[in-house]
């Protein structure tokens, strides 16, 4: 184990209980989006290969479009409320 | 024990440095200027009712819905520690596609991108890319994980300065 | 030196062919920075760059593919609007 390599992982715990913690629904992917950001680069750490790096970056391209569509699907749900 | 000072200490420089160059590029930009898609703005608003700023809400909604030069730098540094200064030019293309895919118009991701490969290999012989990589994360969780209404309030005030907002 | 040459060949052709395509050189409407039209500075120079990358790691140095890197840039720059959709 690297020091990087703990420092990161603390991070992405840390934010792991946030997310629990959170009540507000919306606020919940901000840390998802830095969830992200860890395990993005905790793939690249791990796997040493230029495979590695990309996996890590259409995994983090795809989260970003995931978190896009949800946070345009809560907008729209707010209008029907 | 003096080595894992030295290895946080490097870390705790490439974190500010890649601070610097991602919030300056999105300021320029004008992430903080008006919400690209819907979803930003439904965040911005969510951020000003805790007690933050709107236009550092709109900041930090653009980054979770697309791509910007935050995903640009993260990706970048990974790319440039595993197979050095091409991996750069095929993060540049990579983020391009993926800001297209989220209606964006992709001049903050590319450029934050090409930056920090050029700034990487500049400070190659003494910070090794993968600081950048672990300080890339600190500098996400200042702004994202932290406390939303003072990193809001702070990125308010950088837009303010440099005429992107209000 | 030679990678160097073959980077150099993959720009010049994308931006030869961006320029028969009819692009413009920068972006018409004001304030480029949320404009979503494509011009033969950004971003055909970056994308042609990316394929050539790519293509050198997959395949190897030759200098035809660098040349059909350079062509699918400009062709991926020009046609963008028509791949992804319009905004």
């Amino acid at each position: 184990m690297d020091i990087l390599e703990i420092v990161i992982g603390a991070v992405a715990l840390l934010m792991t209980l946030r997310i629990f913690l959170e009540r507000s629904r919306a606020r919940k992917l901000l840390y998802l989006c830095c969830l992200s950001f860890c395990i993005s680069a905790l793939i690249a750490l791990y796997v040493k290969s230029p495979m590695g790096g990309i996996t890590a970056i259409v995994y983090f391209i795809t989260s970003t479009l995931s978190s896009n569509a949800i946070a345009y699907t809560i907008e729209q749900t707010k209008h029907i409320e | 024990m003096d080595e894992i000072v030295v290895s946080i200490l490097k870390m705790l420089v490439a974190g500010a440095i890649c601070w610097i160059n991602f919030v300056i590029i999105d300021t320029y930009f004008g992430l903080p200027e008006q919400p690209g898609v819907l979803g930003a703005k439904m965040i911005g608003e969510k951020v000003k009712d805790i007690g933050g700023n709107l236009h550092g809400g709109y900041f930090m909604g653009n980054i979770v819905c697309s791509p910007d030069a935050s995903a640009g730098t993260l990706l970048a540094s990974i790319m440039n520690y595993l197979m050095g200064v091409e991996g750069g030019l095929i993060t540049a293309l990579l983020v391009w596609i993926g800001n297209r895919l989220c209606a964006d118009p992709g001049y903050a991701g590319t450029i934050g991108a090409l930056t920090i490969t050029a700034i990487i290999s500049l400070l190659k012989p003494i910070i090794e890319p993968k600081y950048f990589v672990a300080g890339m994360v600190l500098a996400i969780f200042t702004i994202q994980g932290l406390d939303h209404k003072h990193a809001s309030l702070l990125l308010g005030k950088i837009a303010k300065k440099m005429n992107r907002g209000e | 030196m030679q990678i160097l040459i073959l980077y150099l060949v993959s720009l010049i052709t994308s931006i030869v062919v961006a320029a028969l395509l009819k692009m413009p050189l920068i972006q018409k409407s004001r304030p480029i920075r949320f404009s979503f039209e494509t011009s033969i500075l950004f971003p055909t120079p970056i994308l042609a760059l990316g394929i050539e990358a790519i293509f050198r790691n997959l395949f190897g140095d030759y200098i035809t593919l660098a040349f059909f890197a350079g062509l699918f840039g400009a062709l991926l720059s020009k046609y963008s609007d028509k791949i992804f959709g319009e905004p």
